[in-house]
């Protein structure tokens, strides 16, 4: 399988995608922050360090979701007011693209949900009010104005701007999870379910000091 | 990449003390040890959030820093919480533990007068009935029990989202016992955890806490009843089926109990006094009983009457009855045919125990149509007394005195839930709780 690879405009050094779908991914050498126009990678700035974080997750790891291998390639990181999270960009064996999301240890994997759906404003979406995709009501549970701080690795979109966006989370009766990302016009709905952190069988994890993983 | 992260450790801007933190970058809050000022610790300076001013300080139960394992993982204390609800003018006030694994998250306990919960944030949300007095999660039916704003009122350690002291969040709470379902709601928000109500001395003996926990006082929300179980019921239940099987045996099994059984002869063409008086026997039983008289005969083509006293030999009490027999067989047209019965049983509905004796006066006067032969005949017959012998009232003071622990019990069990229920938002001043009194813990 032939991978997507050039060289950072800045520093030379080769970049090779593992995601053939990636848009956007990171210098490892420079930090610079790179844009793919096919094949010709433009730098579109500078990963300002990234805060220090606790997830246990890292580029690389590794870990099983419903049978199905998967790679952790790139991470975007959230600031809103009550703190930080990460969303864990994830490429599965079969080629397709996820999201673990991890707050506060949290564990939700999600999919970007393409199919139509009639997708509700965001005033309709009150704490407390439903959603329903493909006969699952969905419930709000959080609404979060965030902005992104941060980007590692292959990511599917392109860089985008420091402003804040709303952020409505559901949950189900089920344990399943969604979110609605106000960041385009219309919002980008991902569905998925939240899980347990040793069902992923997750390789590869960062370690802690005092702690065993 | 892979370098181990680092625990590490601040200066409180306020009071210069050294700050050890153990939540890593989860911490997003820290408390000075020293001056209880509340910091964040992510910015380069760490920056003052809140000073306070603490009259009297709370020493945690389970010092910070401490581990103890619950379901097979070890989590340490990082963060300690004293929160209050105000109900006419009282404060009530509990203590939650913010317990830290670096890979399986975060988990609370609560204790409120010895009482301990330890709690799991839960990631479904319930289904609620319309006026939000049941939920349900994960199969299980919760009453909602208690509403109130929880006010912040002392915080210690870390906590990975932001803490005041002076906090408000709206709780709910929902009680399946052993369980609880509690909601915490601000205006952005709505998250759900799930507790389970656990011996103090479990979690003191998992953190090796030498001291013993606090006693209980009272009676909690979700504190399982201990007379819930019902199995007193159950006992009774079954040893009322094993007497209700014994009487109905010893129902059927009347008329069994034979207590006289003796052969006669009667020769009506005799001039002898026909009457005469039996040996005596006993009815036993403990109060009066049906007593069955059959009197078998070998009459054919004949008939005889009986005149029979039982007459108790102390009270001199008798039950009179007669009874006629007769028998017709032949055979007509190459058929046989019959008529009437050479034996009849008689019923002496009520007869008290005692010592009986029977007086009998058979009788076959000669008729016109009798001819010398058939008036002369000897008759042959058999007296047979059966006695029912009742069952004894032991079974039924049995039955009586067995019903005494299970009633206790639900006594027992009612005063526990009226003393939960008397801490709700449906206490008995309101009277619109008495249906919840019988809550579901033993469904």
């Amino acid at each position: 399988m032939s991978r997507p690879v050039g060289n950072c405009p800045q520093c030379g050094a080769k970049i090779e995608f593992r995601w053939s779908g990636a848009v956007q991914t990171t210098c490892e050498f420079c930090q610079s922050i790179l844009i793919r126009t096919d094949f010709d990678l433009q730098k579109v700035g500078k990963v300002a360090d990234l805060p220090s974080d606790a997830s246990p997750i890292q580029i690389n790891t590794e870990g099983i979701w419903q049978n199905k291998a998967f790679t952790v390639v790139g991470r975007i990181v959230y600031d809103y007011a009550q703190g930080s999270w990460n969303e864990w960009h994830l490429l599965f064996q079969d080629g397709t693209s996820g999201w673990l999301s991890d707050a506060q240890l949290e564990w939700a994997i999600s999919f970007h949900f393409t199919k139509p759906a009639n997708l509700p404003t965001d005033l309709q979406l009150q704490i407390g009010s439903t959603f329903t995709v493909e006969t699952v009501d969905y419930q709000v549970t959080n609404r979060t104005y965030a902005n992104y701080r941060g980007v590692e690795g292959e990511l599917p979109f392109a860089y985008w701007g420091k402003e804040k966006v709303l952020f409505v989370d559901f949950r189900t009766q089920d344990n399943r999870f969604a979110t609605l990302d106000f960041s385009e016009e219309p919002a980008v709905l991902f569905l998925g379910q939240f899980v347990d952190f040793y069902d992923l069988h997750l390789k590869n994890l960062r370690q802690f000091e005092g702690w065993l993983s | 990449m892979s370098a181990v992260v680092k625990a590490r450790a601040i200066f409180c801007p306020n009071c210069g003390a050294t700050v050890q933190l153990r939540g890593f970058a989860h911490t997003l809050n820290a408390t000075c040890t020293r001056c209880l000022s509340v910091l964040d610790p992510n910015t380069p300076s760490v920056t003052l959030l809140q000073k306070v001013q603490i009259e009297q300080r709370i020493e945690p139960k389970i010092p910070m820093g401490s581990r103890g394992t619950f379901e097979g993982v070890e989590f340490e204390s990082i963060g300690f919480q004293q929160r209050g609800i105000e109900v006419d003018g009282i404060t009530y006030s509990w203590e939650e533990y913010l317990l830290f694994h670096p890979y399986k998250g975060f988990r609370y306990l609560s204790e409120y007068n010895g009482h301990w919960n330890i709690i799991n944030p839960k990631q479904s949300v319930p289904l609620m009935d319309p006026v939000g007095r049941t939920a349900m999660i994960e199969g299980l039916k919760f009453k909602h029990f208690q509403s109130a704003a929880a006010r912040t009122m002392y915080v210690v350690g870390e906590f990975p989202w932001q803490v005041r002291f002076g906090d408000v969040v709206h709780v709910n709470d929902y009680i399946a016992p052993p369980k609880i379902l509690s909601s915490e709601t601000t205006t952005d928000e709505v998250n759900w955890s799930l507790g389970e109500y656990i011996d103090g001395k479990e979690i003191f003996k998992a953190f090796k806490l030498t001291t013993p926990p606090p006693a209980t006082q009272g009676v909690y929300a979700n504190q399982p009843n201990p007379r819930a179980q019902g199995s007193l019921w159950t006992v009774y239940g079954l040893f009322f089926l094993l007497a209700t099987f014994v009487s109905m045996y010893s129902c059927i099994a009347k008329g069994e109990r034979q207590v006289f059984h003796k052969s006669y002869q009667f020769m009506p063409a005799s001039n002898a006094e026909p009457s005469f008086v039996t040996e005596k026997f006993d009815l036993k039983g403990w109060r009066s009983a049906a007593t069955d008289v059959e009197i078998r005969t070998d009459l054919t083509n004949n008939w005889i009457a009986f005149a029979i006293a039982l007459i108790n030999e102390d009270t001199g009490e008798a039950f009179d009855f007669g009874k006629d027999l007769s028998y017709y067989a032949g055979v007509d047209e190459g058929e046989g045919w019959s008529e009437g019965s050479m034996k009849a049983t008689v019923t002496v509905p009520s007869v008290p125990p005692g010592r009986y004796y029977l007086r009998i006066e058979p009788d076959r006067d000669k008729q016109d149509g009798d001819s010398p032969e058939q008036f002369s005949r000897v008759i042959n017959y058999e007296i047979i007394v059966r006695h029912d012998i009742p069952a004894t009232p032991i079974l039924f003071i049995v039955l009586f005195l067995l019903l005494i622990p299970p009633i206790w019990a639900s006594i027992r069990k009612w005063m526990f839930e009226q003393k939960r229920w008397s801490e709700s938002d449906y206490a008995a001043a309101s009277s619109g709780g008495d249906s919840d009194s019988d809550s579901g813990s033993d469904d």
